[in-house]
């Protein structure tokens, strides 16, 4: 073993990673090589004086307040603009229909009257496309299963060439006001599609 | 074919992207620290971090482990930066680093022991970047020659011989005293 071998394995040798032959011979190297060991007392130093220098801490609202950026973004409302650009939008098309489950009953007279139901999107992409952004709002009394306390969801995915499915499974208690206004957003330029849900039908047609 | 979208992937990430950020801060932060060597500077690199991972949070809370892969967001959002700058650092082209052999010192005594923290310091700043970089995150972060390939996507290898010859450098440059030449390596 030469010393410049030797002294790339020093770390390796440091932190146990070599077996039991290897550690052996460069141990044995050590013992016979001086400036080996000189260059070994030398790492341990720098990394002794590096790891021991006085790091200034984190500012106490540099991360509260880029954190609570990002959730503002994450909620910030598209531009009016963006909707006009719809007829330009590379997304050829976004289909909604509302599923309601077969066991549902029809008369539903004990309170608190809740009902499920699953709204399906189905996104065409002319082409495979990425970060597409897709952002969820949801109106009073409408849950996403499983997350009461979220009101808005977005998130960036991509889209496979043809056509997405993206299911929504809802609680709807009582009477839901307004809408749930889902939008797609790609390069600037947004699909944006109110869908009601004041009613149990499908009124968006087919599913 | 109908392709699903992933709601519940996304949905979650949002909620868990702080969570699974936020133990990560401190140590981005310094590594922040370490290659900007300023305060000011690492708090914005820092920021630009954060604000560069957000929208692949979806990624980020999936990973066994996030920490590689934020140093390595940091990492990329620095060079940007002194690129944007027009900034002409020592890049690995002009100095094939990994190539040439690198003599092992033959000195039988060490060369760094008398040396202040503050001139260390001056001396690895004065190396050329790729070797500033590995001494930082291996030597001074801790981060292991595995996370660094992660961070830099160089091979463990090559990283293993570019802090040998980087920590052989810095010990050339004690010897000869010349601290501020970038001409030594
Ligand atoms: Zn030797």
């Amino acid at each position: 073993m030469n010393c410049t071998k030797v002294r790339e394995t020093i770390d390796d040798l440091h932190a146990g990673r070599l077996d039991q032959d290897a550690a052996r011979a460069v141990r044995v190297h050590l013992d016979g090589c001086p400036a080996c060991r000189a260059y070994e007392t030398d790492v341990d130093l720098i990394r002794h004086r590096l790891s021991g220098v006085a790091t200034p801490p984190v500012p106490g609202t540099l991360t509260e307040q880029t954190f609570a950026r990002l959730r503002r973004r994450g909620r910030a409302p598209l531009a009016a603009a963006a909707s006009v650009m719809l007829a330009v939008s590379v997304l050829a098309g976004v289909l909604v229909s509302q599923l309601t489950p077969p066991d549902q009953p029809e008369v539903a007279n004990r309170a608190p009257a809740i009902e499920e139901r699953t709204v399906r999107l189905a996104v065409n992409a002319p082409r495979a496309l990425e970060s597409v952004r897709f952002r969820i709002d949801l109106p009073d009394a409408v849950e996403i299963q499983g997350h009461p306390s979220s009101r808005t969801l977005e998130w960036t995915d991509s889209l496979a060439a043809g056509r997405n499915r993206l299911d929504i499974p809802l609680l709807i208690s009582g009477e839901p006001r307004g809408e749930l206004v889902a939008r797609v957003e790609y390069e600037g330029r947004t699909r944006e599609l109110p869908i009601s849900l004041a009613s149990a039908g499908n009124p968006n047609g087919g599913r | 074919m109908t392709a699903v979208i992933k709601l519940w992937k996304n949905l979650r990430a949002g909620a868990a992207f702080e969570r699974c950020v936020r133990p990560h801060v401190p140590r981005l932060h310094r590594l922040a620290w370490r290659l900007t060597g300023s305060a000011a500077d690492a708090d914005d690199l820092l920021q630009e971090t954060l604000l560069r991972a957000y929208p692949k949070r979806a990624e980020v809370v999936d990973l066994d482990a996030p920490g590689p892969w934020l140093a390595r967001v940091l990492h990329n959002a620095w060079v940007d930066r002194w690129r944007r700058k027009g900034v002409m650092r020592h890049s690995e082209s002009l100095d094939d680093p990994d190539v040439e052999p690198t003599e092992a010192s033959t000195s039988d005594e060490p060369l760094l022991v008398a040396v202040e923290t503050a001139v260390l310091d001056r001396a690895i700043r004065a190396l050329p970047e790729h070797h500033q970089v590995v001494i930082l995150m291996h030597d001074g972060e801790g981060y292991t020659l595995q996370e660094i390939s992660r961070i830099l996507d160089v091979p463990v290898g090559t990283l293993k011989s570019r802090l040998h010859r980087a920590r052989e450098a810095l010990r050339e440059r004690m010897r000869n005293g010349t601290l501020s030449s970038r001409a030594a390596c």
